[in-house]
């Protein structure tokens, strides 16, 4: 009887890790499955310029420094262009909408949308929730990477001090 | 000085913590034989070494009531120190004296501590001052030292009020406490620890500026401020529950007494952690720059990972409670909680992650958190390896039964806490693997977290109503035939009114109805259709008890959060457009009419201030005021929404800048059935209020007995 009873126990503790793993192995494989297709790539725009043509279905976010002069309306009132730059390449960038409050000219930026076939960016969000004289993480590394880090982060130190 | 004498406080408080984890711990027991053996001579020494190695069982023969005269007996030594509350209360004396000189320095503007200058200014609002006080690191970490101090003495009281109880197992009993405390000491000492390297609040310049940097604006926002000690109130929950549970591992008494032990701490840990997601939500809500109540941020997922677990956790305990299975399930669940909790505090802390992190003044390291997260877990991971293969369970249940349902929805709660920290981390682990910048955002925790929902809200659903041990399917086909039928209902009427949906939102609805109607039947069933006590029927109200209430209230408010985000996400309008003066706008079955834009001053901003009135039926119902704000110190500006809540329908209103055609932007969206995610929240944090305070009521109306 006591025999059985642990047989049964045994029995019972099998079934549940049995359980435990087969909702873990699919957990693993959905998760895989999910970021193959739904994770967005950060490109800066140098990156952007040379795998070009990007299939206009794939979503992704692109950053740099949004160009000094280069925001401007456009006539329905509401979409916004303006030229995302690493310094060595430059994308323009259309949104339609209201601009985060900490968007600014000469100031870093990440955008996320999709490449048109004319080759401006569609944004379908503008993020910019950091502080005022920080820059995003990507957006420094592409910006070291194209090799003018120094020149803005002089410039950033500049308007600190003023 | 003020803050020197907060500094010393913090310091006393590491020292405090240390001494409560020797006290408490079973190395006083060691010293204590030895010293035994020393003054008792040979005789007596072999005999405690003989006790030595049978550990609990050594002093149960033994008369088990405390005397303070037989010190250094082996006796003595399975008893608690007569001075239990004592320690417990100068630690959180300690901390509350650091906390409030960190205030006091935040209130008078004391700039020649960094912590200070780098987030307030004297401009800034006393409320904002005393608030900025929590939301910087070393001052979040302080707030979790008071926190996790303040649960340790109510845990403190708690087990000295039950151990002052006559008892036949007081041994087990009471060595199981001391060691639940000298872990909580521990958890103190390292936290101070971590506070005293990581981010010191209490350091200072020798050369003072002469004004602070201000606070943030974006910061500058009561939710953001109540959201702090909701966390870390929480967390200090999570920690009480870590040190019961390795206690209770490491003497092997997981059992009905531990479960009743950790109750109240686990429900106050999923309130005040679903409380602090809450606040979260509707913050970001009202932030017009972000927008959506559910962003996948990862300040936001560290909440959401943690409270999943502690859900999990609520339904283990209470299988734990009644059958005394799961025994090993629920101890990983209890030491999880707390270790996903808090590496979501390094996860925030430490600007790894986040794409766009909140400032730059505080991002300074974590190191220490990490090390303490490592040394603590693996020892208390280690343990649970150790112990849990010699946990055997009690009694069997069968496949279809209460205990298996709800193991099976704990299990795909920690399975989605799994995926979602997964997929918070995978960006960092691909960032040092191959340099590649990715994010992950709605799209990845939709695809992979659905599978998981659909399933656990299906057994939502019946599990209430199934049997303990053994039921039978064609049973619960018989009571859920209501339930079914009306859900079946729902679904076919959203399906055949709105046609052209698609099969997701449907689905949300779906099982949200299919909650809403089991647990509403299920509610009817047992108050009219139990038989009669030949009372008023008053008495099957009474009989239903504070636990199921609490469940059907949270299971309802579940429902109704679900079909709100799921109504409100498919059928949102956003309008956006170039408004002038004297416009009106029409957005679902209202219309706002621009009235312009008034220049104001603020506390410490100017405010451009817009006023809309909202009609219905040409009948105005009330004045709406987006603003956009702008702080000077920083010189920069923030958009608040306005936000209507009406009975169909949430108005979102925020403004832009002056577009090119002489109008102002203006973005208004209509979020049908949103007010039902608010309802629906509060609706939860009400069901798990009702369990806590049912138990603190009849505690005081029983006086001391406890009260389930």
């Amino acid at each position: 009887m006591s025999l059985s009873r642990a047989k049964a126990r045994k029995r019972q503790r099998m079934y549940i890790i049995g359980a435990v793993m087969i909702a873990v192995a699919g957990a693993a494989a959905l998760a895989l499955t999910a970021f193959e297709d739904s994770v967005v790539f950060f490109f800066s725009p140098s990156e952007i310029v040379e795998k070009s043509p990007i299939d206009p279905d794939q979503r992704l976010r692109i950053g740099g420094l949004v160009e000094e002069g280069t925001v401007s309306k456009q006539q329905d009132g509401k979409t916004v262009n303006f030229v995302v730059t690493d310094m060595a390449e430059s994308i323009t960038v259309a949104y339609a909408g209201i601009l985060p409050d900490l968007f600014r000219e000469g100031q870093g930026v990440v955008a996320e949308g999709h490449m048109s076939p004319n080759g401006t960016f569609v944004a379908s969000e503008v993020l910019a929730k950091h502080d005022e004289n920080y820059m995003p993480p990507e957006v420094a590394e592409s910006l070291k990477k194209s090799g003018h880090w120094e020149e803005i982060e002089a410039k950033n130190a500049e308007q600190m001090r003023n | 000085m003020i803050a020197e004498f907060g500094h010393f406080a913090l310091l006393l408080i590491l020292v405090a913590g240390f001494s409560q984890a020797l006290l408490f711990s079973p190395i006083r027991l060691t010293v204590g034989r030895i010293a035994a053996a020393l003054s008792f001579g040979p005789k007596t020494a072999a005999a405690v070494s003989g006790n030595a190695g049978t550990g609990t069982v050594s002093g149960a023969g033994l008369d088990a009531d405390e005397h303070p005269d037989m010190a250094g007996s082996p006796v003595e030594a399975y008893a608690l120190p007569s001075n239990m509350i004592a320690l417990p209360v100068v630690i959180l004396v300690l901390g509350l004296i650091a906390q409030a000189a960190l205030i006091q320095s935040f209130i008078v503007s004391d700039f020649s501590l960094p912590i200070v200058a780098g987030i307030s200014h004297s401009s800034t609002p006393l409320l904002f001052r005393v608030g900025a006080a929590f939301i910087t690191d070393g001052g979040a970490m302080l707030l979790w030292v008071l926190a996790t101090a303040l649960a340790n003495t109510v845990f403190a009281l708690q087990v000295f009020r039950r151990s002052s109880q006559p008892d036949t197992s007081a041994i087990v009993q009471n060595q199981f406490t001391a060691n639940a405390l000298s872990i909580l000491g521990i958890v103190i000492t390292v936290l101070a620890v971590v506070t005293l390297v990581d981010a010191d609040p209490f350091l200072r310049e020798a050369v003072a500026p002469l004004d602070g940097r201000g606070m943030n604006p974006q910061s500058q926002d009561m939710l953001r401020i109540l959201r702090e000690p909701a966390l870390y109130l929480g967390l200090a929950g999570l920690a009480v529950i870590f040190a019961v549970t390795v206690s209770g591992l490491a003497v092997r008494k997981i059992d009905r007494g531990f479960a009743e032990t950790l109750r109240p701490w686990v429900m106050g840990a999923w309130l005040l952690l679903g409380l602090a997601i809450a606040i979260n939500a509707y913050r970001s809500y009202s932030q017009q720059a972000w927008g959506t109540w559910w962003y996948w941020d990862t300040a936001e997922n560290s909440l959401l990972i943690p409270w999943l677990l502690a859900t999990a956790l609520v339904h283990c305990r209470a299988v734990l409670e009644k059958t005394e299975t799961l025994k090993s399930w629920t101890a990983f669940l209890g030491i999880s909680a707390f270790a996903l909790g808090w590496f979501g505090v390094y996860l925030t802390q430490s600007d790894l992650l986040s794409p766009l992190p909140k400032m730059l003044t505080q991002s300074g390291n974590s190191t220490a958190l990490l090390i303490g997260f490592c040394v603590l877990f693996s020892a208390a991971y280690f343990l649970f390896w150790r112990q849990s293969d010699r946990m055997a369970e009690q009694k069997a249940f069968g496949f279809v039964s209460r205990e298996s349902g709800m193991f099976v929805n704990s299990v795909t709660l920690s399975l989605m806490a799994a995926v979602i920290l997964i997929g918070t981390i995978y960006p960092l682990v691909l960032r040092w693997v191959d340099g590649e910048h990715i994010t992950v955002g709605a799209p990845f925790y939709v695809t992979t977290l659905l599978p998981a929902i659909l399933p656990l809200m299906f057994i939502m659903g019946f599990a209430p109503v199934l049997r303990w041990r053994q039921d039978e399917l064609w049973l619960i086909g018989r009571r859920m035939k209501l339930a079914a039928i009306l859900s079946a209902i729902i679904i076919l009427f959203v399906s055949i009114r709105f046609i052209e949906l698609s099969p997701l939102p449907l689905i949300g609805l779906g099982l949200a109805g299919w909650i809403l109607t089991s647990s509403v039947s299920d509610l009817w069933a047992r108050l009219w259709h139990q038989p009669d006590h030949g009372e008023s029927k008053y008495r099957n109200l009474q009989l239903l008890g504070p636990r199921y209430i609490s469940m059907t209230l949270s299971h309802i408010g579940l429902a109704i959060l679900i079909a709100g985000g799921s109504a409100s996400a498919v059928w949102e309008e956003q309008v956006v457009l170039s408004a002038r003066a004297g416009q009106s706008i029409q957005v679902g079955p209202y219309n706002l009419q621009y009235e312009g834009v008034s220049l104001l001053a603020g506390e410490n901003y100017a405010t451009r201030q817009a006023t809309f009135i909202l009609y219905r039926n040409s009948l105005p119902l009330e004045e709406l005021f987006p603003e956009i704000r702008y702080y000077p110190i920083r010189g920069t500006e923030t958009r608040e929404a306005d936000i209507f809540h009406g009975r169909d329908g949430d108005v979102h209103v925020s403004v832009g800048d002056r577009s090119e055609d002489g109008g102002r932007i203006v973005t208004v969206r209509f979020l049908p059935m949103m007010p039902w995610v608010w309802g629906g929240m509060i609706l939860m944090l009400i069901g798990g209020s009702v369990s806590i305070l049912t138990r603190i009521f009849l505690r005081i109306r029983k006086n001391g007995v406890p009260a389930s």
